[in-house]
């Protein structure tokens, strides 16, 4: 039973590896895009809540971009923070005296809402949000806004990279999202991005409006936007030649919780929109995009608790357990071993499996470092433990997740 | 609600070009599997092979021994009566550990095999006790590879023993789970084994896990010269 849920997993992962290695090599479909030659008036939102001592930056960087100031709003709401953001905000906005910026101070009612309450008053042809804890790049808005080529891009999303890679934590992510954004990259070649995230996700305001806006109850309002958007015909375009800085968790605790929130309003949110999971009105975004979330948590799952139980505590128990017999004296019994051992005793079969998902791994690695302009040796290391701690991990939490969800459901009764 | 018009389509062709290269990959995972098994099988076959021939050579010695019994024979007969059954304990773990990986058809006649060496090693051990003086111990031990928490440690004392003692033990190793060969089922009843793992150092069952320590002073008592592994 185990040997067959194990070779499922191992047929899905590498499927899904050769299917998007496959999208890669086909040709894209979307025009060459221009130089940017008409400036439309955009508005760039950052929603704070508890965000002291880093949102100045944010709105330095704001600032900076490098773009007509008559042609670029900015709105910072300050929804109920309990800290000093908004003396922070205060200070700041001063500093910018002349420049088009409305603050705006709400009772706390989530980033949902925040957004919301901008995108009333906002003048932009084009929406941006900005979380409190990015920075984004001068050129950002000459490089994004000539991919709306048409009217029905709904929005395009420039790469993340992680502002401080200080922790190994730090680091691990890098390579993470390095991956991450090439495969949505990847994955926008057949417009099938299931997620607009917070910080610098560029939207076409007519479409934002006429969709309702952002959902202000659901746990990943990015997430559920980008559906909505796919859901009503409209396209998403990654793309990777800027990027915004975020500031990322830095040790194990805090990325767990943010996973756990990240996870937990995927699976809720994807389950909302069930059926569109396998509706063919809805073509590849339907048939694999949706269903990938159900997918990566069987497939964490899966692979997480053999490894642990199947594979390693398992046989490790079972081996103290057998030692305990002879009084731990294991030196005869390691001789013994070696002298019946033969290399006919390895198990080719999985090992074999297992070289082609690294190989085709590790071509996926190369490519993403290759399209995100960075060096692969540069990143030796973390991507050593990217290999071999960041399924565990991922493990880990989706399991949190199951746990909670169980939990949760449990309690309502 | 507000509708685009991008045109959704099915990437089909991708979908099974996909698919046709994983299939692929498995197929050869299938072939690397099926390789390896016939590897194991012949393997585990050219040792069937020998062991025959050297049960042939002992049992020839083991009549020539009923007629003339000498030291000298006794003790030539003994090593190789040990250094056959270790192979064919090998031999048997390994099939134990493969027929635990893969499918159990593909190695259940090997493991005949070898249990019936066992079972004819045994007998030969029995029968020359009278003609020669034995040096060593012998221990029947019935395992199962299913269902089995205690066996693990069983054989981890028995493996460990074997290692201190050397040819002074002799432990033949019968899988009492395989009742498809009456043969085992005739030695468990002739013993009256009813659990698993159960020992039989010299007629006398033991029915429950004997540690490292008891199991070496039951051993070490029936030593008449006894080894420096018994006198510490």
């Amino acid at each position: 039973m185990i040997k067959i849920i194990i070779l499922i997993a191992y047929f899905i992962s590498l499927y899904l590896v050769i299917f998007w290695l496959l999208v890669l090599l086909e040709k894209g479909v979307r025009p060459k895009t221009k130089k940017l030659t008409r400036f439309p008036m955009v508005t760039v939102c950052i929603p704070a809540y508890n965000e002291e001592g880093r949102i100045a930056e944010t709105i330095d960087s704001v600032m900076a971009l490098d773009y007509p100031k008559e042609k670029l709003e900015l709105i910072i709401v300050n929804d109920g923070s309990k800290d000093s953001t908004q003396k922070d905000i205060e200070k700041t906005v001063k500093e910018y005296s002349g420049r088009d910026i409305l603050v705006i101070n709400q009772k706390n009612q989530g980033k949902g809402a925040a957004m919301n309450n901008a995108l009333k008053k906002s003048k932009g042809e084009f929406f941006i949000p900005l979380d409190a804890d990015s920075v984004v790049g001068p050129e950002a808005l000459r490089v994004l806004l000539p991919h709306f080529y048409t009217k029905n891009v709904a929005s395009v999303l420039p790469m993340i990279r992680i502002q401080h890679k200080s922790t190994l934590m730090r680091q691990i992510q890098h390579c993470e999202y390095l991956i991450n954004f090439f495969y949505k990259r990847i994955m926008s070649h057949l417009n099938c991005v299931h997620v607009t995230p917070g910080p610098f996700a560029v939207y076409r305001k007519e479409v934002l409006q006429k969709l309702g806006g952002f959902d202000e109850k659901c746990l990943v309002e990015d997430l559920e936007m980008a559906i909505k958007i796919q859901k009503s015909n409209y396209e998403i375009i990654q793309i990777l030649d800027t990027s915004i800085l975020t500031k990322a968790p830095g040790n194990f605790i805090q990325f767990y919780k943010q996973r756990n929130r990240w996870y937990k309003g995927s699976l809720l949110t994807v389950f909302n929109y069930r059926k569109m999971i396998f509706n063919k009105k809805y073509g590849d975004f339907g048939l694999l995009q949706l269903p990938m979330v159900f997918i990566s948590a069987f497939v964490s799952i899966t692979l997480f608790l053999i490894l642990i139980f199947y594979k390693i505590l398992n046989p490790l128990i079972h081996k103290i357990y057998d030692w305990s017999y002879v009084r731990f004296d294991i030196a005869p019994l390691i001789s013994s071993g070696i002298k019946s051992y033969s290399f006919l005793n390895i198990n080719f079969v999985p090992m074999f499996y297992g070289i082609s998902i690294m190989i085709l791994a590790a071509a996926f690695l190369m490519l993403a470092h290759h399209h995100a302009g960075e060096k692969l040796r540069h990143n030796k290391t973390p991507i050593l433990f990217y290999m071999l701690i960041y399924p565990v991990m991922i493990g880990v939490i989706w399991l949190g997740v199951v746990v909670d969800l169980i939990r949760g459901k449990i309690q309502k009764w | 609600m507000a509708q685009g018009d991008y045109q959704r389509k099915i990437s089909t062709k991708t979908y099974l070009l996909a698919l046709v290269l994983t299939s692929f990959v498995f197929l050869i995972g299938f072939l690397v599997g099926y390789t390896l098994t016939s590897e194991r099988t012949g393997y585990l076959e050219d040792i069937a092979y020998k062991q025959k021939l050297d049960y042939e050579s002992l049992q020839l010695q083991s009549l020539y021994l009923d007629l003339n019994a000498n030291n000298a024979s006794c003790s030539i007969f003994n090593d190789i009566l040990e250094t056959s059954l270790s192979d064919v304990g090998n031999a048997q773990a390994k099939v134990d550990l493969y027929i635990q990986e893969s499918d159990k058809e593909n190695y259940v006649e090997l493991k005949r095999d070898y249990l019936l060496a066992q079972v004819r090693y045994w007998l030969l051990n029995e029968r020359i006790k009278g003609s020669c003086d034995a040096e060593h111990v012998s221990i029947l031990y019935f395992y199962s590879n299913e269902d089995c928490v205690e066996c693990g440690g069983q054989g981890t004392v028995l493996s460990y023993l074997k290692e201190k003692l050397k040819d002074r033990l002799l432990v033949f190793s019968i899988d009492a789970d395989f009742n498809s060969e009456p043969m085992i089922n005739i030695l468990k009843q002739t013993y009256n084994i009813t659990k698993i793992p159960s020992i039989v150092v010299e007629d006398q069952v033991f029915d429950n896990l004997i540690g490292k320590d008891d199991l070496t002073m039951e051993i070490c008592e029936h030593y008449e010269e006894k080894p420096l592994f018994c006198l510490n």
